[in-house]
């Protein structure tokens, strides 16, 4: 399913947070442990299908392959993707504060 | 080297829940997931162990540094065969799931989705031209009966058997697919154990059918061709025919003849035989001379089943009607020894066309003897035979 600028799945959303700083395979599945603070084990099945996923919809791309490792970055489409669902979640955030508000009282 | 065991596959590897649990039942026996064949599954024998297993379906074969990493976190790779890679890991290792996101994994089947409908439609219209050929000739045959005592019948029905159930399979496995990626979508994680042993029994069941049918159809065109040879060096006389020997009371000139023999499963033998020579005085007109012509045609056919045997014979009658262009009305014998019997008396031309028990006979005679001789010969040759239980003996030719 090419990505349609809604939702995102978890993972993709922390894939593409990962990849802010060019990385492979191996240092990315750490990287997102570490980038959610140890919230998010994302199995490694998960990840190689999401990282094939964002590479067909242009959302990242493999910045160089010496044959043993890939190394992949965020594109400029993924950047752009990632901002806009950053600030989905942003306004999710502030909306659900009524919560909050309805619990003060 | 260690021992290999083969067992046919379980159906196909996309269902993975049952292929799954299969494989851990069997590593439990100590029989380790090795490779695919095209029909079989190969296990090394080794020690029984707690595994898990999944299946993984990947567009791209996975890269050194992907196997790496699930190694890494558990899980090894067994086999693999087509876009199905199959990991295991042990249990005691309890390693990760492999997919932690149900939605994520949900993509991974979009393709293979894909390629089940391809599949489908294309198996569900050849299904359809081939089984309205069947349907022709089965059902809008003027002589269904006829039809099914050919071989070609019974070729049609060995392969239309497989090709319903691979349909079968086709359908169902493409809404399977699509039950599980919607499954997934909605965020239901996939289920890893399921009963496999009912769909191993007819997975099974579907492959040694296959190959018995391949054999079969194999081997039919040598069994006919020494059947064939069989016949060849049978005499007349020991054929369940009647010849015109036994029909002419003085010696016949310029003998001539042929067999044609024949086989299915509902017809076990079927024989057909033309003879025709000249027979000395009884002129008939001052043209012929002193001599005159006889001819008899015989289609002789042994049924595996009685109830057969008046649906065949109303289609012979049928079919030599619209062949001949015959429109007199046959005569029904109600009183005689065969189970039916057909007559026309006619000047020249003689028809019979008779049943007793699994057998039916169609006598086309043209020649100067009585009908009622030629039915007792009948009578001789298909009814004491049968109570006798004479063997045929065959001769084989003494020279040459």
């Amino acid at each position: 399913m090419p990505y349609d600028g809604g939702p995102m799945t978890e993972a993709m959303y922390y894939v593409l947070l990962a990849l802010v700083h060019p990385n492979h395979g191996y240092q990315l599945m750490n990287e997102i442990e570490e980038v959610s603070n140890g919230r998010v084990k994302m199995g490694p099945g998960t990840m190689y299908g999401v990282l094939t996923r964002l590479q067909k919809d242009g959302l990242i791309i493999v910045i160089n392959d010496d044959g043993r490792r890939k190394t992949y970055s965020i594109t400029e489409d993924g950047r752009t993707a990632l901002k806009i669902e950053y600030e989905r979640l942003i306004s999710m955030v502030d909306d659900g504060k009524i919560v909050k508000e309805a619990r003060d009282e | 080297m260690s021992k290999l065991v083969r067992r046919f596959k379980l159906g196909q590897l996309w269902e993975c829940g049952k292929n799954e649990s299969w494989f851990s039942d069997m590593a439990l026996k100590g029989l380790h997931l090795q490779s695919f064949g095209s029909f079989l599954v190969i296990f090394e024998k080794g020690m029984p162990k707690k595994i898990k297993y999944r299946i993984e379906i990947l567009e791209e074969s996975p890269s050194q540094e992907q196997l790496d990493l699930y190694k890494e976190y558990g899980w090894e790779l067994a086999a693999n065969s087509q876009m199905f890679y199959i990991f295991s890991s042990p249990e005691e290792l309890n390693a990760p799931e492999l997919h932690t996101d149900p939605m994520e994994q949900s993509f991974t089947f979009k393709m293979l989705n894909k390629q089940l409908k391809k599949n489908m439609i294309l198996i569900t219209i050849l299904f359809l031209s081939f089984s309205s050929q069947i349907f022709n000739q089965f059902f809008l045959q003027d002589e269904p009966y006829l039809f099914l005592i050919t071989r070609r019948s019974f070729t049609y029905i060995m392969i239309v058997i497989p090709y319903i159930y691979v349909l079968y399979k086709s359908i169902r496995g493409y809404f399977a697919i699509k039950n599980i990626k919607n499954s997934l979508l909605m965020g239901r994680p996939i289920r890893h154990n399921e009963n496999w042993k009912l769909s191993y029994i007819f997975s099974s069941i579907f492959y040694v059918y296959l190959f018995a049918m391949i054999i079969t159809l194999l081997f039919t065109p040598y069994y006919t061709s020494a059947q064939r040879g069989l016949y060849k060096y049978m005499t007349v006389e020991d054929m369940p025919i009647i010849s015109i020997y036994d029909i002419e009371t003085g010696p016949v000139y310029d003998y001539w003849h042929k067999v044609r023999y024949d086989w299915s499963l509902l017809s076990p033998k079927q024989l057909s035989i033309s003879e025709s020579g000249y027979v000395e005085g009884e002129m008939q007109d001052e043209l012929s001379g002193a001599y005159t012509s006889t001819s008899i045609h015989i289609n002789y056919y042994e049924l595996a089943f009685k109830g057969m045997a008046e649906g065949l014979l109303n289609d012979l009658i049928n079919s030599y009607c619209r062949e001949y262009k015959y429109d007199d009305e046959l005569v029904k014998i109600e009183d005689s020894k065969f189970d039916q019997l057909y007559l026309d008396y006619g000047e020249e031309t003689k028809l019979i066309f008779a049943s007793f028990d699994k057998k039916v006979i169609q006598i086309r005679y043209t020649g100067n003897a009585d009908i009622e001789r030629i039915i007792s010969l009948m009578e001789e040759k298909y009814i004491r035979r049968i109570l006798l239980d004479k063997p045929i003996r065959i001769k084989l030719p003494t020279n040459n």
